[in-house]
């Protein structure tokens, strides 16, 4: 789905209860009610959206992108958090009980406590949640596990609003909006089933394996995996798969990688792997024959269907590896268009498929521009980052105004290089960039 | 405005349509509110 009409359908849907109530067509309350409430309503509703805005979702983030699709929901979780903390403080308790005329609840706030417990609750997880979240990293959790805890997480938060927005609800109490707020609370709980159990039943069904593990380089590993008796997956040159090798595929051990093959090659995948992280850290004792699982392709970091006079592929590190499957498949198509490679490295120990890569070059369309950080004696190549001055040095203007570019690599050279390109006059549609860092 | 958008980074876009998000849902709840 595109951007455009996707955050349509986001809005409509957040605002959905909100119109709902407003439709119910009941005398307003005092002011500081009316804000408490909408901002409970609105609070919820956005909660319940993030449920689908995981990135698991070929539909919602197959036209905007994983990384638009992770950072939206990372930024909207903030968005409900304010409102959800502002909720409670802002409503005036009117002592008493419930007068005998005010039927619905219009003048009275629940008193039943446990009505107000799940709100209560939900009131303190959520923001431990949303902390877990930020912190991920510093606390050192593996991903499986800081993954399960997460979505368990979400889900008892869910229940519990449901149940405080149905008891403790004075618009919500109605059955329009019983229904809506059980239909989405469903929609939720089923995303979370779709990703922790159907699609893990479907890898079950579909194994692959390891063909081949050998080291690049000190700190990279080149992994092969084949289907095992079924046809593999179709997919686009510079995607990327969720990847679980040797474990259960509802162990949720699984970690992103780009597919570094081209679909032409045939329907074996294969990975550049670095070797940091809990999953990296273990390659050493993977061997051939360990059976794997992949959810995906996904992602939209692929030339496939662009019909610019040329592509310039800019790699940092290990971020070769979907440029290198875009190289291949466009050699391997045939395809007359020039296309320059900027491949940057610390070290010249660090070039992956340096030998391929310098085969490929041999082909006139083909430019490889080799950068080191960390040159040794005698190199020949750029020294430095990939900057401002090595894009002026390989590029020229007419490249600026007419080719794609295309950026994988570490998030601070993503967005220099970036800045600098739509700097030299590169519109913004003309670049294609996908990052697995946030924050 | 169009120019402007066009030069902007994913990232600085990502966050414009954020905040767009977030004060387009400010606005209905103040409809609401005020309805």
């Amino acid at each position: 789905m595109r951007a455009g009409p996707l955050i349509l359908l986001y809005l409509a849907v957040v605002c959905l209860p909100l119109a709902l109530s407003w439709m119910l067509g009941l005398p307003p309350r005092p002011l500081r009610h009316e804000v408490a409430s909408g901002l409970g309503m609105l609070a919820f509703s956005m909660i319940l959206a993030e449920f689908v805005l995981s990135g698991r979702f070929r539909t919602i983030s197959g036209g905007v992108g994983l990384d638009h699709t992770i950072r939206f929901h990372q930024l909207m979780a903030r968005t409900a958090l304010v409102f959800a903390l502002a909720h409670p403080f802002l409503y005036r308790w009117l002592p008493g009980p419930q007068r005998p005329w005010d039927v619905s609840r219009q003048l009275t706030l629940t008193t039943d406590f446990t009505a107000l417990a799940s709100g209560i609750a939900a009131f303190v997880l959520l923001p431990s949640l949303v902390m877990l979240a930020f912190n991920r990293d510093a606390l050192g959790y593996r991903h499986e596990l800081w993954r399960l805890l997460h979505g368990l997480g979400a889900l008892l938060i869910a229940g519990l609003l449901l149940h405080h927005a149905l008891e403790a609800g004075r618009y919500s109490a109605h059955p329009p909006l019983v229904w809506t707020w059980s239909t989405m609370t469903a929609i939720a709980v089923l995303s979370m089933l779709f990703v922790y159990v159907l699609k893990p039943a479907y890898q079950h069904l579909h194994p692959w394996r390891v063909s081949l593990i050998e080291r690049l380089s000190p700190h990279q590993w080149r992994i092969r995996i084949a289907p095992k008796g079924h046809a593999g997956v179709p997919y686009e040159a510079g995607q990327f798969v969720w990847l679980n090798i040797g474990h259960s595929p509802f162990s949720l051990r699984e970690n992103p990688f780009s597919i570094a093959s081209a679909p032409r090659s045939g329907p074996e995948l294969e990975f550049i792997v670095k070797g940091l992280g809990d999953f990296t850290r273990s390659l050493d004792s993977i061997a051939p024959g360990t059976t794997a699982y992949i959810d995906g392709p996904h992602g939209t970091l692929t030339a496939d269907g662009r019909a610019e006079p040329g592509i310039a592929l800019i790699a940092g590190g290990v971020g070769i590896a979907p440029l290198l499957g875009i190289l291949r498949e466009l050699r391997l198509a045939n395809d007359p268009r020039p296309v320059t490679l900027i491949y940057g490295n610390r070290s010249a120990a660090q070039i992956a498929f340096g030998a391929q890569l310098d085969e490929m070059a041999r082909d006139a369309r083909v430019t490889l521009v080799h950068t080191l950080c960390e040159p040794s004696p005698g190199w020949t190549g750029e020294v430095g980052f990939v900057d401002a001055d090595l894009l002026d040095r390989t590029f020229t203007p007419g490249q600026f105004a007419e080719w794609l570019f295309v950026l994988c690599g570490p998030p601070a050279m993503l967005t220099s290089v970036e800045e600098a390109l739509l700097a030299r006059g590169v519109a913004a549609g003309r670049i294609l960039s996908e990052r697995f860092e946030y924050d | 405005m169009t120019d402007r958008w066009r030069r902007m980074t994913q990232q600085r876009r990502l966050a414009l349509t954020v905040w767009i998000v977030n004060a387009i849902v400010v606005l209905v709840l103040l409809a609401f509110t005020l309805r």
